[in-house]
């Protein structure tokens, strides 16, 4: 019975994925990300059968175990626009400090406001970087990885479709700066709206992807301590 | 005996190298470097051995080039997971999406405005220098 779990569980999260793989080459709608849709989809799957998540797990953890590997492999893409990161070293290491900053310090004042408990903040601080390296970083402040990637998503379908409304509202066109602002914001679904305004844009926008990423997790010791100090 | 070959030349032997980064990379974090996840250590080592031609880039360039492209499918399980959770944190939900989208909005107009910033003062410094 396990093994057919395991079978089924795989084939069926493959066969959605693809299908929508399919469907967003045609229309490039953010909700029809096949990370998105599919995860929307097998939810309410899982909603409809009532089959418990445990038993899909018993397949999908095997998707899962390949985690680490997602994360090593990212190296290819940092390794492509490395000629891009060492010309514009400065510009790209300074901003995205600024931003983790940013992201890190707003987080903890709205917290405080609007009183959410620290266990849920532990988890979303990395909420701007991408998946992969969101989870590996969740599980090093003790946090909850399902809450983490839930601020990932949110995070990037909201940068994605309100990012070029926010950035055009305070006048910002240089695209390196629009880049920058998308990638580090929204990962890589902000980036996929990035290339829709032009390589420049976009090549700035994924090469913050992996930056944000390494430092926010060199940060990640002071932010946990912080959040202890300062939370309830 | 081609067949063979292109399997363990495209498949195994870059798949092999990255396993080998990741368990490098965990070894690290376990005795060394305790305050960075084991597989974000791999990733800095691959990048290493790939700018200093250590690892030639097209051994590994096309299997890797289609993990990278396919990175979010294997997100997809513990996304799933949000059906348990979702209940849970039912109380705080809109309090974390009002946090999630200021905190968003912020980001997005600091980090906009200091690399809109420093792009121009570094262009005009430039004569200076």
């Amino acid at each position: 019975m396990n093994n057919l779990y395991v079978v089924l569980s795989i084939f069926i999260t493959i066969a959605i994925y693809f299908i929508f793989l399919k469907i967003y080459n045609i229309k490039k709608n953010i909700l029809l990300h096949p990370n998105i849709a599919t995860t929307i989809i097998l939810i309410i799957l899982l909603y409809i059968t009532k089959i418990p998540y445990e038993s899909y797990n018993i397949g999908g953890k095997y998707i899962t175990s390949f985690l680490g590997l997602c994360i090593v492999v990212l190296a290819i893409p940092m390794y492509q626009t490395l000629q891009l990161l060492k010309e514009n070293f400065k510009l790209i290491v300074l901003t995205s400090l600024v931003s983790i900053y940013t992201s890190f310090f707003s987080m903890i004042i709205f917290a405080k406001i609007l009183s959410v408990p620290k266990f849920l903040v532990y988890s979303l601080i990395p909420k701007s970087i991408t998946s992969a390296m969101a989870i590996e970083a969740s599980r090093f402040t003790n946090g909850n990885e399902s809450i983490a990637i839930l601020g990932v998503m949110v995070s990037g379908i909201l940068g994605a479709i309100i990012g070029r409304f926010i950035l055009d509202l305070i006048r910002i066109r240089n695209p390196i700066a629009r880049g920058c602002a998308f990638g580090m914001s929204a990962h890589v679904l902000g980036t996929t709206q990035a290339l829709e305004e032009g390589a420049i844009t976009g090549s700035f926008s994924a090469i913050s992807i992996p930056v944000t990423g390494v430092l926010t997790i060199i940060n990640l010791p002071l932010f946990t301590k912080l959040i202890g100090y300062i939370l309830k | 005996m081609t067949i063979i070959k292109k399997i363990i030349l495209n498949f195994i032997l870059p798949l092999g190298i990255l396993f080998a980064f990741q368990f490098l990379g965990n070894m690290l974090n376990k005795y060394f470097i305790t305050f960075m996840p084991g597989p974000v250590i791999g990733m800095l080592l691959l990048l290493l051995a790939l700018s200093f031609n250590i690892i030639p880039f097209r051994i590994i360039e096309k299997f890797s080039l289609f993990l990278v492209k396919h990175i979010s499918f294997f997100l997809i399980p513990t996304s799933v997971s949000l059906i348990i959770i979702l209940p849970q944190i039912e109380n705080y939900f809109i309090r974390i999406m009002v946090m999630l989208i200021l905190s968003l909005t912020s980001v997005l107009i600091i980090s906009g405005s200091f690399a809109s910033w420093y792009s121009r003062k570094t262009i005009k410094g430039d004569p200076d220098e």
